[in-house]
């Protein structure tokens, strides 16, 4: 191991991630930005909808956005329980997707009531799609309560994983009860309001997958950023750990600081044969000195170890 | 399996019946929520104060909610009876007990779920009786009624015992139960409705998917519990 | 520019941004904390 991986906290792999993560943040912040600014201003209102038509740029790739993560979180949830492949980072992955995942939802279901609001008329509506989603964001939102339950990381990470199999499980069983509960009623509802275009055409359609990956981006990003976060807060953990098992080690033994002399060149109270004392004081006594407790004492005298009555006091 | 989970549901029920908790506090707590709802919901028709033989706790909108309103009970009954079923466990270190007595977990699972189902049908027949008396909630098809209230509570029964046995034991675990069960069991509620609201009007053929939707969800989260609980115990 | 545009990039974007923000402010806490271990670590191994 080099010096420098001593002292730095970083091993040579953390150090290359790291840095592809930043490299990731810059691209990120350039994409978006183009995206947001061709969306904004470059690209031209639509016919039907006018300038509505410019949250296309921003709603379908968050949603696109919240799939994956629910899709990563999911998988790696299955490959933390598959006895071949356990691995807490697969737990970590897990959990830093997840979170995402609620942040997209959320933002999903915002900017959708937001476009919604002039394009339907109304804030909400109960079709299949809305529904599950909001179902979605509070079963999550339950999950990543689920995994802040202190315990040992182990029985965390297969509690969590369970909780997120349940959770995972239950959306498609949702989705086709909500679908039958709404078709029963009325016609599906046109969920996308672009789809009576048969094509987007021009700079509306390379701003769309610019903004597709964008967000692409800005996940990977994000999710990287979560995963160093979880694995700095095991470490964290560990080490507060660590301490409480020092601090109890040392509760139970005696302080044996004072008896031993030590490399700065204190005497100790045992007699070390070319030992140069700085203090000899054949009253003080060896347990005072040594910090042990009173009971103590008497041992360290029965066994030998006298103050000072060595040949070169 | 089946003998340890026979053993672990005789034991819940002899506890149930000896302490009498679920008679005693969680029926009644049914019966107040289907009240309220009544209150929360229910317009009085002030006019048939005057009238004759009309029904006065009758507004249309409660008559219209009424299955939906029994569930909800049912549901927030049936959270309180899931944390009953893992409070009993948490004295006496009963859980650890539980867990070093070599029974099978997928037995112990089905066993409190049992236990649980056989407590979730006596409070379902009381509040059922209630709410068709505080909503007017007549029912034509009780065959499609009793089938969906059935497969609602297995699947109820089954996702509370796995979600109980997650959240039980610390402090800070327990208030997790709701918000974690509601969530999941959204689809439940929904469909049991959509059955029992077809039973009431007595069209079983538009019961039917719902009836499917249950039984796969039952399916589903039985087969998860019986997998997963043991290891859930083990903590 | 239509206000429903403005107010759908807008909260998009400002909570991403708080979002990113609380992680590395999390990060750099976290960070703060532990490398102490590795330079006690450090300081024993030289003296």
């Amino acid at each position: 191991m080099s010096y420098q991986s001593q002292i730095s906290d970083m091993s040579p792999r953390e150090r290359l991630a790291q840095r592809a993560t930043a490299v990731i943040g810059l691209l990120t912040l350039l994409s978006l930005g183009f995206t947001v600014w061709l969306g904004l201003f470059i690209t031209p209102p639509d016919e039907f909808m006018g300038n509505l038509v410019r949250l296309v740029y921003v709603h379908p790739p968050i949603a696109w956005v919240m799939f994956i993560a629910y899709g990563v979180a999911f998988l790696s949830t299955l490959l933390y329980l598959w006895p071949r492949t356990r691995d807490l980072r697969f737990d970590r992955l897990a959990g830093a997707s997840s979170e995402v995942g609620v942040v997209f939802t959320g933002l999903t279901l915002i900017s959708g009531s937001i476009w919604g609001r002039p394009t339907w008329g109304t804030w909400w509506t109960w079709d299949p799609l809305l529904t599950t989603t909001a179902l979605l964001f509070v079963m999550y939102l339950g999950y990543l309560a689920l995994r802040q339950l202190p315990g040992d990381p182990d029985a965390r990470a297969k509690r969590s994983a369970i909780g997120g199999l349940i959770a995972f499980i239950d959306v498609p069983i949702v989705y086709f009860a909500v679908l039958w509960w709404k078709s029963i009623h009325q016609a599906p509802t046109v969920l996308d309001p672009l789809t009576g275009k048969t094509y987007i055409h021009g700079s509306m359609a390379y701003t769309l997958l610019l903004g597709f990956v964008a967000f692409t981006l800005l996940f990977i990003y994000l999710v990287a950023k979560r995963y160093r976060l979880a694995g700095l807060k095991d470490r964290y953990e560990s080490f507060l750990l660590g301490e409480a098992i020092e601090d109890r080690k040392r509760e139970a033994m005696p302080d044996l600081s004072g008896v031993y002399p030590d490399s700065v060149g204190n005497a100790g109270a045992i007699d070390v044969p070319g030992q140069k004392k700085r203090f000899s004081d054949p009253n003080v006594s060896v347990g005072y000195d040594a910090g042990l407790r009173p009971d103590q004492t008497d041992d360290y005298q029965k066994i030998g170890l006298q103050n000072n009555t060595g040949a070169d006091a | 399996m089946w003998r340890d989970a026979f053993l672990v549901m005789q034991k819940d029920m002899k506890i149930e019946l000896k302490s009498k908790v679920v008679v005693n506090q969680v029926l009644p707590f049914g019966l107040v929520v289907i009240f309220l709802f009544g209150l929360a919901i229910g317009k009085v028709n002030t006019s048939a104060l005057v009238t004759a033989g009309s029904n006065l706790s009758n507004g249309g909108a409660l008559k219209d909610a009424s299955a939906g309103l029994f569930w909800l009970a049912v549901t927030m009954s049936a959270i309180i009876g899931v944390q009953r079923s893992f409070a009993i466990e948490t004295q006496d270190q009963a859980r650890d007990a539980l867990r070093l007595s070599a029974l099978d977990p997928a037995g112990i699972f089905l066993g409190k779920a049992g236990a649980l189902l056989i407590q979730l049908a006596v409070l379902e027949l009381v509040l059922g009786l209630c709410a068709s008396f505080l909503f007017g909630m007549h029912i034509v098809t009780l065959w499609l009624f009793l089938l969906a209230a059935l497969l609602a509570s297995i699947s109820l029964c089954g996702v509370g015992v796995v979600y109980g046995a997650l959240a039980s034991g610390a402090r800070t675990r327990e208030t997790l139960l709701p918000l974690l069960f509601f969530p999941v069991i959204a689809p439940v509620l929904l469909s049991a409705t959509k059955a029992c609201e077809a039973a009431i009007v007595g069209n079983p053929a538009s019961g039917m998917i719902w009836i499917e939707i249950l039984a796969v969800f039952s399916l589903c989260y039985l087969t998860l519990g019986i997998a997963a609980f043991g290891s859930l115990l083990e903590e | 520019m239509n206000p429903y545009i403005e107010a759908g990039y807008i909260s998009v974007f400002s909570i991403l941004t708080i979002y990113s923000a609380t992680l590395m402010i999390r990060i750099r806490k976290i960070k703060s904390q532990i490398p102490s271990l590795k330079r006690k670590k450090a300081d024993d191994i030289r003296s």
